[in-house]
């Protein structure tokens, strides 16, 4: 039985690390048997983000024909009724007043209007439960990220959630595709990069994109950085095979590996905080 | 007589993709009318990536596209758009932010 449990806290990093750590030891389980059991009995507390990348792989496995996925629920009951608030572990249509519950689909090769179809129900969700101050911020940045799944992930699983916190005035966003992850899109491009962190610096700086005779390609992910950072100051992680990137403001940039782990495909978190006044995007993307 | 396509059927209130602008655009050129107005009316958003790709796939369709009803918002991403391709020296037609939409029929 694979146990899940995350430290007290709000080290966004530190939860991902593990959550990484057990959907890997969930891979060579399922491979072993086609059978995967999780016990969260001992879970006292978690940050949604972790879970939508453990949440995301059982959706996967049922996918591939698993003959058994078992889990053992937490004994404290807040964070049971946490875990099913959400969506663990299938995800659900039904959102709360301040989130939008875990959201799981599969790549509809024939329908290529997927993931724009799938935006919008986010959106039309999100917008209810979001302060107006945040003006077409969340649409340009979610714009840009299912964007980027579209045309580059070649995922199989995509997974969303988002939640507003109204009493922080904060709006936490996760995304997570498991795709080819942007390193390896690089080396299928022949971009060259030091590390799989140095690829995602450059993917969302701007300094390179695939498409490299379109000069007016790659600003995706680099004014999703400016908008989230300078105009939300809010965090942005990304997590990509090896790689992470951490960018907690202009000057608070982290750039590292994971330890020992592999993240198939590319998770992106964002924390925005709510603007004071109403925020005009055009200040912040180019 | 003109084709007119409303754009809020095609894809809701947000466009956010690139692939589902350039497949509306394979649809569109495979159309019999040479003219079409596509109507933005009650389009919300447009992405970044969706207009480069809509101003890149009007200027290889052999097809006269002409845009009603952009919003102020819609009007403000093109702009945005044409801001960055005028920086990269790159020229190519814009929509026109005013509604154009005279004699035409909905099939």
């Amino acid at each position: 039985m694979i146990k899940v449990e995350f430290p007290r806290g709000d080290d966004i990093l530190e939860h991902l690390s593990i959550a990484i750590k057990i959907i890997n030891n969930m891979d060579q389980e399922f491979k072993k048997e086609k059978k995967i059991s999780l016990d969260f009995s001992d879970l006292e507390w978690f940050i949604p983000c972790s879970m939508i990348l453990i949440s995301n792989k059982i959706k996967e496995f049922f996918e591939h024909g698993a003959l058994e996925i078992k889990y053992k629920a937490p004994v404290k009951e807040s964070v049971r009724k946490h875990m099913e608030k959400i969506g663990f572990p299938l995800g659900k249509n039904e959102d709360g007043d301040s989130y939008v519950s875990l959201k799981h689909f599969k790549k509809d090769k024939k329908d290529k209007n997927q993931i724009n179809k799938k935006v919008n129900e986010l959106i039309n969700s999100i917008e209810g439960k979001i302060p107006c101050e945040f003006g077409e911020s969340v649409k340009y940045i979610l714009g840009e990220l299912s964007d980027n799944i579209d045309d580059h992930s070649e995922f199989e699983f995509a997974s969303l959630m988002a939640q507003y916190f109204p009493t922080k005035e904060i709006l936490d966003i996760a995304v997570f595709d498991n795709g080819i992850s942007i390193p390896t899109l690089f080396e299928k491009h022949k971009v060259s990069f030091e590390n799989d962190q140095d690829a995602i610096k450059k993917a969302v700086w701007g300094e390179v994109t695939t498409k490299e005779h379109d000069i007016t390609r790659g600003y995706g992910l680099k004014t999703c950085k400016k908008l989230s950072i300078e105009g939300l100051r809010g965090e942005l992680y990304i997590i990509s095979r090896k790689g992470i990137l951490r960018i907690k403001s202009k000057d608070d940039i982290l750039l590292q590996e994971l330890s020992g782990d592999i993240l198939q495909g590319t998770f992106i978190y964002l924390r925005l905080k709510t603007p004071k006044n109403k925020l005009n995007i055009y200040e912040f993307v180019e | 007589m003109v084709k007119k396509v409303s754009l809020i059927s095609e894809f809701g209130s947000n466009i956010f993709t690139r692939n589902s602008i350039s497949n509306f655009f394979s649809e569109l050129n495979l159309m019999k009318d040479k003219e079409i107005v596509l109507d933005f009316e009650s389009v919300e958003f447009i992405s970044r990536s969706c207009a480069d790709e809509y101003l890149k796939q009007k200027k290889v369709s052999k097809k006269k596209i002409i845009e009603a009803n952009m919003s102020n918002e819609i009007c403000s991403m093109f702009k945005n758009v044409e801001n960055q391709y005028e920086k990269a020296g790159v020229v190519v037609s814009f929509p026109i932010c005013e509604d154009r939409c005279k004699n035409v029929v909905s099939v």
